[in-house]
């Protein structure tokens, strides 16, 4: 019972990372309620795809990535691969500089030297700390986000304008400038809801703490409930972003301004619960992206892979994740602002976001695969509905970046 | 197989080349950041006076939203002289005074009644540039 | 050749052929549960009475490489090498879930990258 209890708070605690906060908020400040369906819309298709993987895992006793060789073949899963180590790299690196600019607000040292301890941290806590530690020690901490839902539940006063705005919808708008940004921002918000490497990283997860198809229900139990709260935050977010910072003019592309927010309802405590949350929210996601780019590439060839075993035994999945921060890394260090990082990955994972979750679709639903464990007709109609949709994103991501000036306005 | 790499590959660089086409070449999406900017140096006055924020805090973030602020500047005072830019003439002034004020509140952290004066001036700019951004929005 | 001779050849082709489906792309574990790579091509010979018989498993990127398009294969070659396993098909203990081999990895020379490695990573406290 702890275990499910423990599992779900995990789940949520480590939904947000910094475009969902970054998109999220300014969806709000731009648009009011008018994206809060979005929200909606992509935690059920993250809820659809993150079940699949888990059973999937809990079924078959291997994570995702070494059935997708199998069932869609070597050539189509490379592709797959490399495209999704791409897309882990570019959001390690934004979360990396969102770390720096965290932890700048407290120590006023220059920004790259935070990189670098940024680096060194996270490096040691993926060497030194136990899969279900790793797992727990940011999950957990990322949950002091809540403080953004105690401060949305306090700002909106109607709560029945908040879940009509659940119905999609579009909102009256002024010209058709702000109909494509509108459109830009369903699509980024999408997106970063249904970031692939969550679902991954779930599943090899699933398979580090060895469950059995036993564990089929619990999986539904833990994605289902852990999600939706996790979406809640991001909710949250939005709706601080639209009765805080909308009447304010802000449209805030710095962790630190967001902060704010807590610091006007709660002072300086608000303030420091605001970053916490947001640092271990930054680190989770830094390490998930991370370990799930090597947890697919070690998966794909075949490698032993696994932080149960000790690093020695499984020396080129090691190398993978250290290479993968290393090189995240890098990039940040050419003074890339992290949030143009972050946009830049969020809107290049929808665009291969149905190339990224087809095998899985696939492979869950494949009976000689997953027996009596396949998808059932609610899980086909969802996956395939979603597939449906992530595809029409896919198609839309890059004309409206275009149209919008990257996403500017 | 290398049809699908060349897809995924070409999505990629559209994706790059659609990112970094330059926001900065159009004014309107320059006001509104500087908008905001204005703003959001503008809650930080307020928290800074009311002592909400830590010293620290305020500080690192005006010194994180300086260099922000300066670049707009340097597009503002681009569009001056290449379009003649009515509103980026208006614009230009304020970006200068926004940055000084920002420097300042950050200079003057540990005093929180220093933010006052700084909290009011920011208003007005805010209480300016928040018509400018809107009425130079296209449709 | 009669009609039936000619039927049941086929036929063994057939079954050679899904076992090469079912085998090709499948993890691969040694004698202890270990992960020692995946099937990256199947060596067949051709048996006159029997048709295609698979002979061998082929592991590593020399196998692999060959299922790219040359110029990304030429690339692969100069990031990971063109090493190749040779595991007789005899060393198939069975064929279930993944590919389960009678003998170690390091007694057939799987995995001798991860082995090679391990020895530096294991010099690093907690290693």
């Amino acid at each position: 019972m702890l275990e499910l209890f423990l599992g779900v708070l995990t789940a949520m605690g480590g939904f947000v990372e910094i475009g969902e906060l970054t998109f999220a908020i300014n969806a709000g400040s731009k648009f009011g309620y008018g994206l809060l369906w979005v929200a909606g819309v992509g935690t059920i298709g993250i809820i659809v795809y993150g079940e699949m993987a888990g059973r999937v895992a809990a079924v078959r006793g291997q994570p995702v990535f070494n059935l997708i060789r199998e069932r869609v073949g070597f050539d189509a899963g490379l592709v797959t691969l490399m495209a999704a180590v791409a897309v882990n790299v570019l959001t390690c690196a934004a979360e990396i500089g969102a770390i720096a600019l965290v932890w700048q607000l407290f120590v006023d040292w220059p920004y790259r030297a935070w990189v670098a301890v940024a680096f060194v941290f996270l490096v040691l806590a993926v060497w030194v700390l136990p899969f279900q530690w790793i797992e727990r020690v940011f999950g957990l901490g990322g949950l002091l986000l809540v403080v953004f839902l105690v401060i949305a539940v306090m700002e909106a006063p109607d709560l029945g304008e908040v879940g009509a705005a659940f119905m999609p919808h579009v909102p009256a708008l002024e010209s058709t400038q702000e109909y494509l940004l509108y459109a830009y921002y369903t699509v980024a918000l999408l997106s970063s809801i249904m970031l692939p490497y969550e679902v991954y990283f779930y599943s090899s997860g699933a398979v580090e703490d060895r469950w059995k198809p036993t564990d089929v229900r619990r999986n539904r139990l833990i994605v289902v409930l852990g999600f939706v709260l996790g979406s809640l935050l991001c909710v949250a977010l939005i709706i601080v972003g639209s009765q805080f910072f909308g009447p304010r003019h802000v449209e805030p592309q710095l962790p630190g301004v967001v902060a704010t927010s807590a610091a006007a309802h709660f002072g300086v405590a608000g303030l420091l619960i605001a970053i916490g949350g947001m640092f271990f929210a930054f680190a989770g996601a830094a390490i998930e992206t991370a370990l799930s780019a090597a947890y697919g590439i070690a998966q794909f060839f075949g490698w032993p892979w696994g932080r149960f075993r000790p690093p020695r035994e499984a020396s080129r999945f090691t190398i993978a994740w250290l290479a993968v921060f290393a090189l995240a890394t890098a990039v940040i260090l050419t003074g890339v602002d992290p949030v143009s990082v972050v946009e830049y990955s969020i809107v290049f994972s929808v665009v291969i976001l149905p190339l990224t979750y087809l095998p899985l679709l696939l492979v869950a639903g494949d009976r000689r695969v997953m027996g009596e464990y396949a998808n059932g007709p609610i899980a086909r109609a969802l996956g395939w509905l979603y597939m449906g949709i992530v595809t029409v994103a896919a198609l839309a991501a890059i004309p409206l970046l275009i149209l919008t000036h990257g996403g500017q306005g | 197989m290398a049809v699908g790499l060349s897809i995924v590959g070409a999505l990629g660089f559209a994706t790059f080349v659609a990112a970094t086409g330059n926001p900065r070449s159009t004014l309107y999406i320059t006001l509104g950041e500087l908008r905001s900017r204005a703003a959001e140096s503008l809650e930080i006055a307020r928290g800074s006076a009311a002592s909400r924020l830590t010293p620290n805090f305020v500080r690192a973030q005006t010194a994180q939203l300086a260099p922000r602020i300066a670049s707009l500047r340097d597009a503002l005072a681009d569009a001056e002289t290449h379009d003649g830019g009515a509103d980026a003439r208006t614009a230009r002034p304020l970006s200068e005074r926004l940055l000084a004020l920002t420097q300042q509140l950050g200079e003057r952290a540990e005093t929180p009644s220093a933010a006052t004066p700084i909290e009011r001036e920011l208003s007005a700019i805010v209480e300016r540039l928040v018509p400018l951004a809107r009425s130079a929005r296209p449709g | 050749m009669s009609a039936a001779r000619a039927r049941s050849r086929s036929a063994d082709i057939d079954r050679s052929i899904h076992l090469v489906r079912d085998v090709v792309d499948h993890e691969i574990v040694d004698a202890h549960q270990l992960p020692c790579g995946s099937v990256d091509d199947v060596e067949l010979e051709l048996d006159p009475p029997h048709g295609l018989r698979p002979v061998a498993l082929l592991i590593g990127p020399g196998a692999w490489q060959r299922r790219l398009p040359s110029w990304l294969a030429a690339f692969a070659r100069w990031l990971a090498g063109s090493a190749e396993t040779r595991v007789p098909w005899s060393e198939i203990a069975y064929v279930g879930e993944r590919v389960a081999l009678r003998r170690t990895a390091e007694e057939l020379g799987l995995g001798s990258i991860d082995r090679r490695l391990g020895r530096w990573i294991a010099r690093i406290p907690g290693g």
